[in-house]
């Protein structure tokens, strides 16, 4: 009786732990580093944005000061963060929607498997494994003005790198070539998804292809577009490779990313540069969550 | 054995191993080897010239001292030696650093003075390159010892000029610049990004009399000095056409090594690599107004400082400055990479007059300038300086205004400080 009651506890113990402490157990390590290399940084950032602090002195709480400073435009800090605000809204703007029609139209093309589809795919994808400097002197080489490729092609002397539009072309051209191999890779894998016999029932009912791509393929996707759309503005908003190295020193494509980053670890202002990137994540978060809304009220 | 057994056994194994590994390396005992820690930026031919000069002091000094160098990108060298003030076990023992960064490192309380340098080296002042001398004494105290200079000299092509040809005033520059250009040749491709482009601008107005800063270090780059020396720069681009209008960050030295410009400025470090990767034959001489009776230009200096935090003792302390007097005495190694050494006796000797392309620099390292170092903030205003030369040669805004909105933005900057 004792043997079959401690049987009984023992059982009732395992399936008590398999249900409430072992799915804990399996996230622990994530939730580990989550904690360590991400919530923890976000919590000192916002400490620090309400100090002053150098490294070589002792934090110094100031209140709103640094916030105070950042939105009074009189300010060298303050007009050259916004300026850089500006100059990352514009390229979140005019990237992102490229960033999402084109590789969804490849993805589309590509997913009727034309003959070395498997090719072009891969083809299209590579520039995505490379890190951004290699991109850059690929580029810059490129678009030389005096001895570029670009310019030789089009037997024109086009200032890419130099004066403007054509720096923000140019960066936006390297983003593009970089960044649609793997929004077309999530959107391959969101077509793949789709069932068959949809489109093989809009065809019995005499769809054509417009109307399979409007009313079985788009709404089907809705899923991966707000994923994509999602993780798309993120990464915009946090351009910063592009513009640092296609125009080094170049006040007019001056980033939010990089305008932070030469505040903390240029000028060792890390109050500052905290606060900024608390501006910069609400902002973030205030735009996705706009995206994010309007995507899922239209399902 | 267990695999649970086995499992924990490894891992206790790894976390001794790993927690052994954190212990101090920059524990100086008090007899035998002192180890030093040297960070310097140094990358490409300077690096491994740098390097094999530790690596020849460690054996001539084996037992008694080591250096262990590292090479660190300058603004991450600079940004550790911030973050790690006071940290004994994260700071070097010596730094090779720009002299145009001493003010604000110093500032920083990060540097040891070291005024017995002198006498401990025997060193005459007489002996080193009066700039680089006079650079590290900040407020009349000493914060480091020279170890080099590199002005802005004037490489050009043989092919495309004669040596006869050579101009040694700006007039006669452009004179010749415009000679030249003809036939998708180009005098002088002129940068429009930030560039070395600031260095020779900064060079015209000490010629025109002017500086960076002025004596209560109150920003004076829109003087009329300034103006009219990129006045003239802007008017040779736009006007004359003796460049591109279009000269990306590299540009000018892409467009000279495929000899479509007569000139291009830069460096003594670009010697090597002009021997290594260009395929045209270059001559080096000085820039125009910069030697002579008159003559001026500005030029960079790299520098020693030691570390307060780590050179914390009498032993440890000599045991640098003898690391620093090796390089000052044995300099054709670091004149090989391509670096004016501030120690002059050694200009004198057959070895280095053998290096044909440093000539020119070490004629203008004599008669440069180096700027109000001492000042907290120079780098910065030499930064908004640079930013000014790249607005107003880009979007073809003029002189005046692209210096006196950067004047204006330095200001503001001040004021945030």
């Amino acid at each position: 009786m004792n043997n079959n009651h401690k049987d009984y506890k023992l059982k009732k113990f395992k399936r008590g732990f398999e249900k409430h402490i072992s799915p804990y157990l399996f996230i622990a390590p994530y939730l580990v580093f989550f904690i360590l290399f991400s919530l923890t940084p976000v919590i000192m950032s916002i400490v620090l944005s309400f100090g002053s602090w150098e490294y070589t002195d002792d934090f110094k709480f100031v209140g709103l000061d640094n916030y105070k400073i950042l939105f009074d435009l009189s300010t060298f800090t303050g007009e050259k963060f916004w300026n850089s605000v500006l100059h990352t809204m514009l390229f979140v703007i005019i990237q992102m929607p490229i960033l999402i029609v084109i590789p969804f139209c490849i993805a589309y093309l590509l997913n009727v498997k034309l003959k070395g589809f498997k090719i072009y795919r891969a083809l299209i994808y590579l520039p995505a494994i490379l890190s951004i400097s290699t991109v850059s002197i690929i580029f810059v080489v490129l678009l030389d003005t005096n001895l570029g490729v670009i310019n030789k092609i089009l037997e024109r002397e086009i200032p890419w790198l130099t004066s403007q539009p054509y720096q923000w072309i140019s960066i936006f051209l390297l983003s593009t070539w970089w960044g649609i191999g793997g929004n077309m890779v999530l959107f391959t894998s969101g077509l793949q998804d789709i069932p068959k016999d949809l489109y093989e029932a809009a065809s019995i009912d005499g769809c054509n292809g417009f109307q399979k791509l409007f009313f079985i393929t788009l709404p089907s996707l809705k899923n991966t577009f707000v994923y994509v759309v999602t993780m798309t503005v993120l990464s915009c908003f946090n351009v910063m490779g592009q513009p640092m190295m296609l125009t080094p020193g170049e006040e007019s494509t001056e980033v939010a990313i990089q305008f932070i980053y030469n505040t903390a670890f240029g000028s060792w202002k890390l109050g500052r540069a905290s606060a900024m990137s608390i501006i910069m994540a609400v902002l973030m978060g205030i735009f996705s969550l706009v995206t994010l809304r309007k995507a899922l009220k239209s399902k | 054995m267990k695999k649970s057994s086995l499992f924990l056994t490894i891992l206790a194994i790894v976390s001794a191993y790993s927690l052994s590994s954190c212990s101090s390396d920059t524990k100086v005992e008090e007899e035998g080897e002192i180890v030093l820690k040297f960070w310097n930026g140094f990358t490409g031919s300077d690096g491994n010239n740098m390097h094999a000069i530790v690596e020849s002091f460690n054996k001539e000094y084996e037992g008694k001292i080591k250096i262990e160098d590292d090479t660190i990108n300058w603004d991450s060298l600079f940004l550790k030696l911030i973050q790690n003030k006071g940290k004994e076990r994260f700071s070097p023992h010596i730094v090779a650093m720009g002299a145009n960064r001493l003010g604000s490192i110093q500032g920083k309380g990060i540097l040891k003075e070291m005024d017995d340098i002198v006498s401990f080296l025997n060193a005459n002042e007489e002996d080193y390159l009066e700039a680089s001398w006079n650079a590290g004494l900040l407020k009349n105290k000493r914060y480091s010892f020279p170890l080099d200079m590199h002005p802005t000299a004037m490489y050009y092509n043989k092919d495309l000029i004669s040596e006869a040809e050579l101009p040694t005033t700006w007039d006669e520059f452009e004179a010749i610049c415009k000679a030249k250009t003809k036939d998708g040749v180009y005098g002088f491709a002129i940068p429009n990004m930030y560039s070395i482009t600031k260095d020779i601008v900064y060079s015209m107005a000490l010629q025109n009399g002017s500086d960076l800063l002025d004596e209560n270090n109150k920003p004076i780059f829109n003087n009329s000095s300034w103006v009219n020396a990129l006045d003239k720069l802007r008017k040779w681009k736009y006007d004359d056409v003796i460049s591109p209008s279009s000269v990306g960050s590299s540009g000018d030295l892409t467009l000279f090594n495929a000899s479509k410009s007569v000139f291009y400025f830069d460096g003594p470090w670009t010697i090597n690599t002009l021997k290594d990767i260009s395929p045209i034959d270059f001559g080096v001489a000085p820039m125009p107004g910069s030697v002579g009776e008159n003559g001026i230009s500005f030029s960079g200096s790299h520098q020693f400082t030691l570390v307060d935090c780590t050179v914390n003792s009498e032993r440890i302390k000599n045991a640098c400055y003898t690391f620093i007097d090796y390089v000052n005495k044995n300099p054709l190694k670091w004149a090989e990479a391509g670096q004016v050494t501030s120690y002059k006796p050694v200009h004198e000797t057959s070895e280095y007059k053998t290096l044909s392309e440093l000539q020119p620099f070490t004629l203008e390292a004599s008669k440069a300038k180096i700027g109000k170092i001492d000042y907290e903030y120079f780098y910065e205003a030499y930064n908004y300086m640079g930013t000014a030369v790249a607005n107003c040669l880009n979007a073809n805004e003029s002189a005046l205004d692209s210096l006196t909105s950067k004047v204006n933005l330095y200001n503001k900057f001040i004021k945030e400080q």
